[in-house]
């Protein structure tokens, strides 16, 4: 049923049922991808899913409960080191080693973030950012991650297409996975949780939570997407290093995928992760050169026009006046 | 009325001292509530109404004094367990969540029942109370009008199955016509649920109306307490505060 305004209007136009089309004809298209497309493509969209997981990781601390956890990049290099030490050194297939880099992610976050969740703002997330220099170093000072030299997984056994297409399902799947828990906890009193936390942990406590808790969970559930999103990553490259797995640039691409497809919703970061990785990758194969100024040209505008992001245009009808609607919310 | 002085004690508030920093708030304030009962606060600006009633609901806490609850020391319980034992606080200026729908809104409020059963029951006597909040359940709360997010604050106080409701300011910046609707609403659901509640007011018509004690705070001292009746006719309260 659509719904409406103070004034009667529609806010969404069209009907669900369009809107549920599209999605269905987009997730069957995402199933059938491998079977039509070269290994180029495939790789590109494994990439993009594995972006639409920690963007999923990002929402659910920032975007649902409202801190800002920029160096969330610290779960995905954790996790790709549990899984690279666990099967390097002891030879754990690949599935332990998964499910042991999800639990480490949670065990860490859980227990760091009992104390620096009390940091609000701007200071918890300089706390991220420290946090994730700081297991860089330590990983890069220790032996048996192989310090600077990086490790070296066991080889995924098949072809090239093979390889493709397990990590295209492997990441198709988790990134659908993460997606169905988001929207679960977005119904629950969990995520009315974390929503009036993310407005006001005083105005919350009035209405009986305790916020210490939901937010430590917040941060678990998160660590737990990006620690599976590292794993995955590592088995599929087959070596990592401490520059690769702790890089700051994929941290703050993936906090931009969150608030570009829209902060606090279900699709929104999947809707931002293909987005910018779509453009970002035409700009380079088309316009090598200015590659950034188009990129970050199209960020710009696409904020000016959509502050709330993406997903905040499904259902609207496109006209001029939605357009300069943003600009003129913005006073520019 | 009936004598509330015979009724068993809900709340009783004794010696508060509580401030900000090196400013002090209230001074020795002593406060007591009983079951089934409405007590007014009055007090204009600055008195240290709304201090109190933060420190009531655990918001603020005090310097030196207690807080007793159904005969349990509460002064150091947080918030969210307080509200899990029956005290809401409907807060000054409403609130409420902005970004959330009405109906997200007064969930929220029914947070702390610990037999979620029972919310469509209380959503159903919320809507049936306020019937504009049903038609407006899936608005954002922060596009009501002010009559309308008043409603909703009441509305999701209610949600927790509350013994004691705090409400602080009801009729801040409301139009007349929706202040009248929101008290009529307010003696309802005091006919209809077994409840007590602090109303603090600066409308003193309004608040000695409403409540059958009433306590007068002035500069964070009570310099008058009695029966609302009495109070009304108290020379220097009409002086100072009727304006007759």
């Amino acid at each position: 049923m659509a719904e409406r305004d103070r004034l009667g209007r529609k806010t969404t136009a069209g009907g669900a049922w369009a809107t549920r089309t599209v999605f269905g004809v987009l997730l069957l298209a995402a199933f059938l991808v491998p079977l039509a497309l070269r290994g180029y493509w495939v790789r590109l969209l494994a990439n993009v899913f594995m972006f639409g997981i920690l963007a999923q990781g990002v929402n659910i601390i920032a975007g649902y409960c409202g801190y800002l956890a920029l160096g969330n990049i610290l779960f995905f290099g954790l996790g790709a080191y549990v899984t690279a030490v666990l099967m390097t050194h002891f030879g754990v297939p690949f599935p332990v080693a998964f499910a042991a880099s999800g639990a480490g992610a949670v065990i860490f976050s859980a227990g760091i973030g009992l104390l620096i969740l009390r940091l609000k703002g701007q200071y918890f997330l300089m706390a991220t950012l420290a946090l994730s220099e700081l297991m860089r170093e330590v990983i890069s000072s220790l032996d048996i991650t192989g310090g600077g030299r990086g490790l070296t997984l066991p080889m995924f056994t098949g072809g090239a297409a093979t390889v493709n297409n397990f990590f295209y399902y492997l990441m198709l799947l988790l990134m659908l996975a993460c997606t169905f828990c988001i929207w679960l906890i977005d119904r629950s009193y969990l995520g009315l949780a974390f929503k009036a936390i993310k407005f006001d942990e005083d105005a919350a406590s009035v209405m009986g939570i305790n916020p210490p808790p939901y937010k430590t969970a917040a941060w678990a559930i998160s660590s737990l997407f990006t620690g599976f999103a590292g794993s995955a990553f590592a088995y599929w490259m087959g070596y990592i290093d401490p520059g690769v797995v702790f890089e700051i640039t994929p941290s703050i691409k993936m906090y931009l995928m969150m608030v570009l497809g829209g902060a606090g919703t279900v699709w929104g970061p999947v809707a931002g992760a293909l987005f910018i990785e779509l453009v970002s990758e035409l700009a380079w194969s088309r316009f090598m050169e200015y590659q950034f100024l188009i990129v970050g040209s199209i960020l710009i505008l696409t904020c000016l026009f959509t502050p709330k992001g993406l997903m905040d245009l499904v259902g609207k009808k496109f006209t001029w006046s939605l357009f300069t609607k943003g600009i003129r919310e913005n006073k520019i | 009325m009936t004598e509330p002085r015979e009724k068993l004690e809900l709340l009783t508030v004794r010696d508060l001292d509580a401030g900000y920093g090196d400013a002090q708030i209230l001074w020795g304030v002593s406060l007591g509530i009983a079951q089934g009962e409405i007590v007014g606060l009055l007090g204009g600006n600055g008195a240290g109404k709304t201090t109190l009633l933060n420190i009531i609901s655990g918001l603020n806490s005090p310097k030196t004094g207690s807080i007793h609850y159904l005969g349990e020391e509460i002064t150091h319980v947080n918030t969210y367990n307080r509200v899990r034992s029956g005290i809401t606080q409907i807060p000054e200026g409403r609130q409420l969540f902005p970004g959330l729908t009405v109906r997200q809104n007064l969930l929220l409020g029914s947070f702390s029942l610990a037999d979620k059963s029972r919310v469509p029951e209380e959503l159903d006597f919320v809507f049936d109370l306020f019937p504009i909040l049903s038609e407006r359940q899936k608005q954002l709360a922060g596009t009501l009008s002010g009559g309308e997010q008043q409603m909703c604050a009441l509305g999701r106080g209610l949600m927790s199955n509350p013994k004691l409701i705090l409400v602080d300011e009801l009729s801040l910046g409301l139009a007349p016509v929706a202040v009248e609707r929101i008290v009529e609403a307010l003696k309802k659901v005091y006919r209809e649920k077994s409840l007590s509640i602090l109303v603090v007011e600066q409308d003193v018509h309004l608040c000695l109306e409403l409540s059958t004690t009433a306590y007068v705070l002035e500069t964070g001292h009570i310099v008058k307490q009695g029966p609302s009746e009495e109070l009304a006719k108290d020379p220097q309260i009409r002086k100072s505060y009727l304006g007759i």
